[in-house]
Order: C-alpha cells, then sequence, then structure tokens
C-alpha cells in the first residue's frame, strides 16, 4: 500500500529520470509543450500518489502514469472536436448556452471516461438505454440481439460504471 | 488507504448486484415483492446502499445531458491506437482501485472486442475450440452465452471454423452482419462486410444457413458457394472462387482475375489509397501474392504486366497505363 515517501526521494526521482520523460513524451507526442505538460503532471500525480513502486521501478511507473495521461489527452480531445461539431450541427434555438456548454462538456468527459473501456456493442446499448431511453426490447430489436443479450450488455456497462464510481 | 471502508475489486460482487438488480430494474422484471427485496438489499449493508447511490448519481448525470450531443459525441468509434494504450495500462497497473481492472473480469464472461488495422490479420481461439479470423480492417464482437455462440461482425471479414459445442444441448453457432444471420451447420464459412449494405457468405466446408434480416425465408449454401445478400434478399449463389480463404495464411490468390478486382482486393490491406487506372482494370493477373508485402505485390504486377506505378505519396500509389513509347 502506499505511505510517505521523504520529499527528498522524490527530489532524486525527478532528477534522474524527468529528462528522460520528457524525451520519451515528446517522442510519442511530437510536440515538446505538450511533452513538458504531460511530464509535469506525470510527477505531480507521484507526489500525491507516493506509491512504493515509483520507487523500486521509477522508468515502468512513470511511463505507466504518463501513458494514462496521454490517453486522458488524446480522449479528451477528440471528445472536444466531436462536441464541437456536435454543437455546429444544431439548429441555433437549440443551442445551448455558452455556460451551460462548459457544464454539458464535464458531464460528457465524465461519461465518457467511465464508458472507454466498454466494447463497442456495450456501449452503444448502454447509451442507447441511458440517453434515449430506449427499452431493452426496442435496443434488441434495432441492434438484432435477444433480450438476453442485451441484458447482458446493459449488465456489463452498470458494472463498468459503478466500480469506477466507488 | 485506513479509515475509509473503499469497495476494492474484491468487493466486485457487491458493484456485480447493484448491476443485477438495475438490470432487473430497467427491465421492468420487479414487482411489487421485487422491490421490497431491492428495498432489503439496499439496507442490508452500507456499500449496497453507497453502490445503488452511486447507480442514481449516474442516471442523473445522464439525465443532465441533451441526448442528441451525447449520442453526437459519446457514441463515436474509438481509435484503435488508444484502445490498445488503455489495455497496456490496465495490464501494466496494480492499483486496486482501479475500474478498468474490475471490468476485465466480467469483461471476459461478455466476450471481447477485436479489431485489425489495415494491413493486420488476428487469429482468435475461441471459448469452444472453434477458431476465428479476422482479416484486414475488421472489427467484431464475441458473445457467448448459454444459448448462442454469437459474432457480430461490424465491418471487414472474418472466416470461422466451427468446432462440436461440448454444451448439452450444442448452442447455435452464428454471425450477425447489420444485413442478417449466418447459421453454422458444422463448418468453415467466411463472412465479409461490403460496406454499402451488403454482406457476403463463402463456404468452404459443409453448409450455412443465411437469413436476411427483413426477409422471410433462410437459404441454405453448401460448400464451395458464395452468396452476397442484402437486409432484403439473398442473390443466388455463384461458385467460389479459389482461394477465397488464403488471406488467413496471409496470401492472396489471383487465377486469371481482372486487374481492377485484384487492385481493389489488394487495397484492403494496404493503408492509404490504391487505384487502378480503367485504362488496365481490364488485364487479366494470375499468380499468389503476399498480403503483408503490398509493396512487393505491387512492384511485381509492374514487372509482369505493362503497367507503371506511380507513386504520389508512400500513401498514395496509382497503377497506370505504361507511358507511350519515346513520349
Amino acid at each position: 500500500m502506499s505511505s510517505a515517501a521523504p520529499a527528498d526521494a522524490i527530489g532524486t526521482l525527478y532528477r534522474d529520470h524527468h529528462g528522460w520523460l520528457q524525451s520519451w513524451l515528446r517522442r510519442k507526442l511530437g510536440c515538446s509543450h505538450q511533452a513538458a505538460d504531460l511530464a509535469q503532471d506525470t510527477f505531480l500525480r507521484l507526489i500525491t500518489a507516493r506509491r512504493q513502486e515509483a520507487f523500486h521501478t521509477p522508468r515502468a511507473y512513470l511511463r505507466t502514469v504518463a501513458h494514462g495521461l496521454m490517453v486522458d489527452h488524446f480522449r479528451r480531445r477528440e471528445l472536444e472536436q466531436a462536441y464541437l461539431d456536435a454543437l455546429a450541427a444544431m439548429p441555433e434555438p437549440l443551442a445551448p448556452s455558452p455556460e451551460e456548454r462548459l457544464a454539458i462538456f464535464e458531464t460528457l468527459y465524465h461519461i465518457d471516461s467511465l464508458l472507454d473501456a466498454l466494447p463497442e456493442t456495450t456501449r452503444r446499448v448502454f447509451l442507447l438505454s441511458q440517453l434515449d431511453g430506449l427499452t431493452y426490447a426496442t435496443i434488441g430489436e434495432q441492434l438484432g440481439l435477444s433480450l438476453r443479450t442485451v441484458k447482458r450488455h446493459m449488465h456489463a456497462g452498470f458494472a463498468q460504471c459503478l466500480a469506477a464510481l466507488l | 488507504m485506513p479509515g475509509r471502508a473503499a469497495l476494492s475489486p474484491a468487493d466486485a460482487g457487491v458493484v456485480n448486484q447493484a448491476a443485477h438488480w438495475l438490470v432487473k430494474l430497467h427491465a421492468g422484471e420487479l414487482d411489487e415483492a421485487g422491490r421490497r427485496a431491492l428495498q432489503r438489499w439496499r439496507e442490508q449493508d452500507p456499500r449496497h446502499e453507497r453502490a445503488w447511490q452511486a447507480a442514481e448519481s449516474l442516471a442523473q448525470r445522464f439525465g443532465s445531458l441533451p441526448a442528441e450531443l451525447g449520442r453526437a459525441t459519446l457514441d463515436r468509434p474509438r481509435q484503435r491506437s488508444r484502445r490498445a494504450l488503455v489495455k497496456s495500462i490496465v495490464l501494466a497497473l496494480t492499483l486496486p482501485a482501479s475500474g478498468a481492472l474490475a471490468w476485465r473480469r466480467w469483461g471476459g464472461e461478455l466476450g471481447a472486442d477485436y479489431r485489425t488495422a489495415t494491413g493486420e490479420t488476428r487469429a482468435i481461439q475461441l471459448a469452444d475450440g472453434g477458431q476465428l479470423f479476422l482479416s484486414s480492417a475488421s472489427a467484431a464482437d464475441v458473445l457467448f452465452d448459454a444459448a448462442q455462440r454469437l459474432v457480430v461482425l461490424h465491418a471487414g471479414e472474418l472466416l470461422v471454423q466451427t468446432a462440436p459445442d461440448s454444451a448439452q444441448p450444442p448452442r447455435p453457432f452464428l454471425v450477425h452482419t447489420a444485413e442478417g444471420r449466418i447459421r453454422a451447420l458444422g463448418t468453415r464459412f467466411s463472412v465479409r462486410r461490403d460496406g454499402a449494405g451488403h454482406s457476403r457468405v463463402t463456404v468452404l466446408e459443409h453448409a450455412v444457413e443465411i437469413q436476411p434480416a427483413a426477409g422471410d425465408t433462410p437459404l441454405r449454401l453448401e460448400a464451395g458457394q458464395q452468396a452476397s445478400f442484402s437486409a432484403s434478399a439473398v442473390s443466388p449463389p455463384t461458385p467460389a472462387p479459389a482461394g477465397a480463404d488464403a488471406w488467413v495464411r496471409g496470401h492472396l490468390i489471383a487465377d486469371g482475375q481482372p486487374l481492377g478486382d485484384f487492385i481493389a482486393e489488394l487495397a484492403r490491406f494496404r493503408p492509404g489509397i490504391l487505384r487502378c487506372a480503367p485504362e488496365v482494370a481490364g488485364l487479366r493477373v494470375s499468380g499468389v501474392f503476399q498480403t503483408t508485402d503490398t509493396d512487393r505485390a505491387l512492384t511485381t504486377l509492374a514487372d509482369s504486366l505493362p503497367v507503371a506505378l506511380r507513386y504520389r505519396s508512400r500513401y498514395w500509389v496509382s497503377v497506370e497505363a505504361l507511358p507511350a513509347e519515346g513520349s
């Protein structure tokens, strides 16, 4: 489990691996600004999490955390693009106000992260139920799935979301 | 973390139970007694109640979203590379609070989402001992349960080698596409989605039965036959071309095939744009080519046919007529 690591241990870790991590991220992202930001965020996580494995196998740990941040970063960018496209396609009177837009995006981002690990069909079934409010029977008809299969997808969807929320 | 009754994956049971109740509730399967049982479950343990609260906050979040915006953004195809990244993280991380870890346990029961990149083919061992091959740029779900062995083909092409089911009574083996259902009758066959509302089935051994989604009579297709079908009808079967399943071994076999058709086939295994000029599309091609080395296949074509390759970039290649002599 986690335990406090002395501040100078983190300092050593930072000195020894920050340059390496940043150039690793730069190679992955092709952008030195983003690489610097993400390297910073990675160390921030490390300081708040203070996990033992960070000190035992620092580079493996840093790479894993940085990976996660990179994935979030790309997912957020993808979602933003899809959101802007969807807003642009909305008729003017229905479009949300600027304040609402931000609130909606934050909710979208949150739900999107819950759903990201789901297989495509499970996500579709789950959204048809939770977003469109379709009954399981209607979802089954629309997607050509048995009621039993729809329930299995819904179960998996709920389980994934709850596990992430708790 | 001390002082906090945290739900760890070891308590996945609670999450599982909550999901079970939620599905029953939403499916309209809870009568008065059922609702009382749910209420008892919630009161039984603070963790149960917490899981239920989480479910309610989730419902609230969904409720606050305009459905139109949610649909346009959340239901987008996820990028394969990112999914692969997520998987590698799930495998690398040992954080106990990771929801993704808990998911993988149920995910194993439900079946996985398989995908191939352009140029990649994949062999997948099925739980019943059968095999599934996924061709280039394809996506499929495998959903086996107590009642059926179901594979859903979303895009591209797959080949199924079924195995006798150990379950009693044996469960049917089905492949679904948007256009309909193919039922295996002890067999080896491939299914391909051709984009424009058509699926194509090729039977290599034994037989299958095709049932278009909106058609009434199923059609039985025998070994050596191929048939295309839309959601409403199956077109008359034609003989399957030789080497229809050669892609499984990384080969493309052409036997006097028009160049235009061959290039279209090769393009499925090659990222970017690959075109064939109309004036050479009728030339005939014969040979065995590697799907994993499309550059070499193209060079071979240029060596053996009166055609030239025009590279606009690495990812945009045209096969054209040779420039006239002396020009």
